[in-house]
């Protein structure tokens, strides 16, 4: 067994949104030690990294494992980021982390495909969107699953794990391999433009972004699934929510992603957007979306993964092998897959609870 | 059903001339025949039986009076019947729900309101009557001469509540023994697009994107 490493600590500790005093006051020690471990000061005694280990819900394997390269809080696109909690940023962050871990782990067993996105720095979004349409040969076409789409294009396509649910998507470069994080709890509609969204950072921005960014990259989600010439052509002259609803699905975007992008498009008037809007709310539809999609899932994983249980390989040991809880690595790929995560000879750790509801991912 | 053989039909592209000599957009009442549509349709079969139509009726008023008051339009209400009245050229609308015959204009079909009208919708009517006979060259609305009350046209409005809305701007000059809006001296039909139009499918026609994501596992 290693030495204890102090930056992993830190990691199970953001990443389960406690504070140093909370799991000091948990592992019945003071603030000051809980951070003098993780400033690599002192080191705990093998019963307290057991107790750590237990309060974190982490093995504790996971915490004599080398030590990791955080990744610095700027390297991370947020959404709105000001609204975001600081503990649920960093939770976020330790989630990326350990996204990075999994992507090595997968990577060292797999070829992926190879990363081909263009570099798009300082183009507008609606001229972006063309470009990289016309790139991709998808001209004015209907993009049928976006997160394939990221994956062909050799992006890592992971849930975002469910308790951070402030927190629409986020991307980030792990070393040469481009990472989404997709928040699965959200509709299938909103994943797609969330996808869209991280999309542009990943080919247009690669500083720290801000509210700037973020708009553009929502202007580019819009642009990009909702192609100008073809949602101008297939709208109808006659503005109605019914008609909206049901036309939707071309795109597969929410009602008001389609409504904003046509009062963009000064296809729709002020009065009647603003109408459109009003009427959305009043029937529910922002928060739940009507004649939805159904939800976007891997490919990629699930060709990971079925090889690996081809090759004998489950789940549990996968988890063993990182490092993780189960839990963590379930959390990853929560929503991306009916299939791959099925715990069929994952070992007697998983309750039956678990497994019905590990059936419904 | 329309009673005068006289009755004028502008309908198709003659709709948009017409409606903009009275002052309004084909768009303007088409938004608000949605606007009613919508909210007939998301009526509980728990509400009374007559909230759909009234509250369809309300919405497509309300509709209608917002896209036309900032154009300088008012609205006024002569005892319980709200009208929008162009102070400029006189013309005033109404709103009300029709009958099957409601953008029909086969022979011998013409709309009728749904339901009997009161003392106030008579009058209208009655005054639309006399000031037609009075002024014959009633084509040219503009300038009306000052001594001219308003002319009351009715957005007619009828939803087989299934995918069929049909809507026309009209110009009732006599009520029927039943009471019921039923003749005409002008029509005017309006298009409403299908509110079930198929919806094309993605990309139809061409074959489907294929997306390679080739994950081999290393030796």
């Amino acid at each position: 067994m290693g030495t204890f490493s102090s930056s992993r600590l830190q990691l199970a500790r953001e990443r389960q949104r406690l504070l140093r005093k909370e799991l000091a006051a948990r592992c019945g020690v003071s603030a000051q030690t809980v951070s003098n471990w993780e400033r690599a000061h002192t080191v705990p005694s093998t019963e307290l990294v057991a107790r750590i280990a237990s309060v974190l819900s982490f093995p504790e394997d996971f915490f004599y494992r080398d030590e990791l390269d955080r990744m610095p809080a700027g390297a991370a696109s947020f959404r709105a980021r000001s609204r975001i909690p600081s503990r649920h940023k960093h939770a976020a962050l330790a989630a990326g982390d350990l996204a990075r871990e999994l992507a090595a782990w997968i990577e060292e067993r797999f070829e992926l495909p190879e990363v081909r996105l263009p570099a798009l720095h300082g183009q507008g979004p609606e001229l972006a969107a063309q470009v990289l349409r016309t790139e991709w040969l998808l001209g004015q076409r209907s993009v049928p699953n976006m997160i394939h789409l990221l994956e062909s294009r050799g992006v890592l396509v992971f849930s975002l794990a469910q308790d951070c649910r402030a927190i629409d998507a986020f991307s980030f470069w792990s070393g040469s391999r481009p990472i989404v994080l997709l928040n699965t709890l959200k509709s299938a509609e909103r994943s797609r433009i969330d996808a869209a969204h991280e999309l542009f950072h990943l080919v247009a921005h690669s500083e720290e972004t801000g509210k700037k960014e973020e708009e553009e990259a929502e202007s580019f989600a819009g642009a990009f699934l909702m192609p100008a010439d073809d949602i101008l052509q297939q709208v109808p002259p006659v503005v109605s929510l019914p008609y909206f609803i049901q036309i939707k699905q071309r795109w597969g975007v929410s009602l008001p992603a389609l409504v904003y992008r046509l009062h963009k498009l000064s296809r729709l008037t002020d009065w009647q957007y603003r109408s459109l809007f009003i009427e959305i709310s009043k029937r529910g539809y922002r928060t739940s979306e009507p004649n939805s999609i159904p939800r976007e899932r891997s490919a990629l994983l699930a060709k990971v993964f079925i090889s690996l249980r081809q090759q004998g390989i489950m789940p549990r040991q996968i988890a063993n092998s990182v490092g993780w809880p189960i839990a963590q690595l379930q959390e990853f790929l929560f929503g991306l897959g009916a299939t791959i995560l099925s715990l069929d000879g994952g070992g007697s750790g998983a309750s039956d609870k678990q497994r019905d509801h590990l059936r419904l991912v | 059903m329309n009673g005068t053989p006289e009755t004028q039909i502008f309908e198709g592209p003659l709709t948009a001339a017409r409606l903009s000599e009275l002052g309004v957009t084909e768009s303007e009442l088409l938004t608000a025949v949605h606007a009613a549509e919508l909210e007939r349709r998301s009526c509980s079969p728990l509400e009374p039986s007559t909230a759909p139509g009234y509250k369809a009726w309300a919405a497509g008023f309300r509709t209608l009076a917002e896209q036309l008051l900032p154009r300088g339009w008012v609205k006024t209400e002569t005892r319980g019947l709200p009208r929008l009245l162009n102070p400029e050229t006189r013309v005033a609308i109404a709103l009300v729900n029709g009958d099957d015959g409601t953008g029909c204009t086969s022979a011998g079909s013409g709309p009728r309101s749904k339901a009997p009208r009161g003392a106030q919708s008579a009058l209208f009517v009655r005054s639309n009557q006399l000031q037609l006979s009075l002024f014959p060259e009633r084509h040219e609305f503009r300038p009306l001469p000052d001594d001219v009350e308003q002319i009351t046209w009715w957005l007619l409005m009828y939803s087989d509540g299934v995918d069929s809305v049909r809507a026309e701007l009209s110009l009732p000059i006599g009520l029927g023994e039943d009471r019921r809006l039923s003749v005409w001296e002008e029509r005017i039909i309006l298009t409403v697009a299908s509110l079930s139009m198929p919806v094309p499918r993605a990309d139809e026609g061409e074959p489907p994107i294929e997306l390679e994501i080739p994950v081999r596992a290393r030796p």
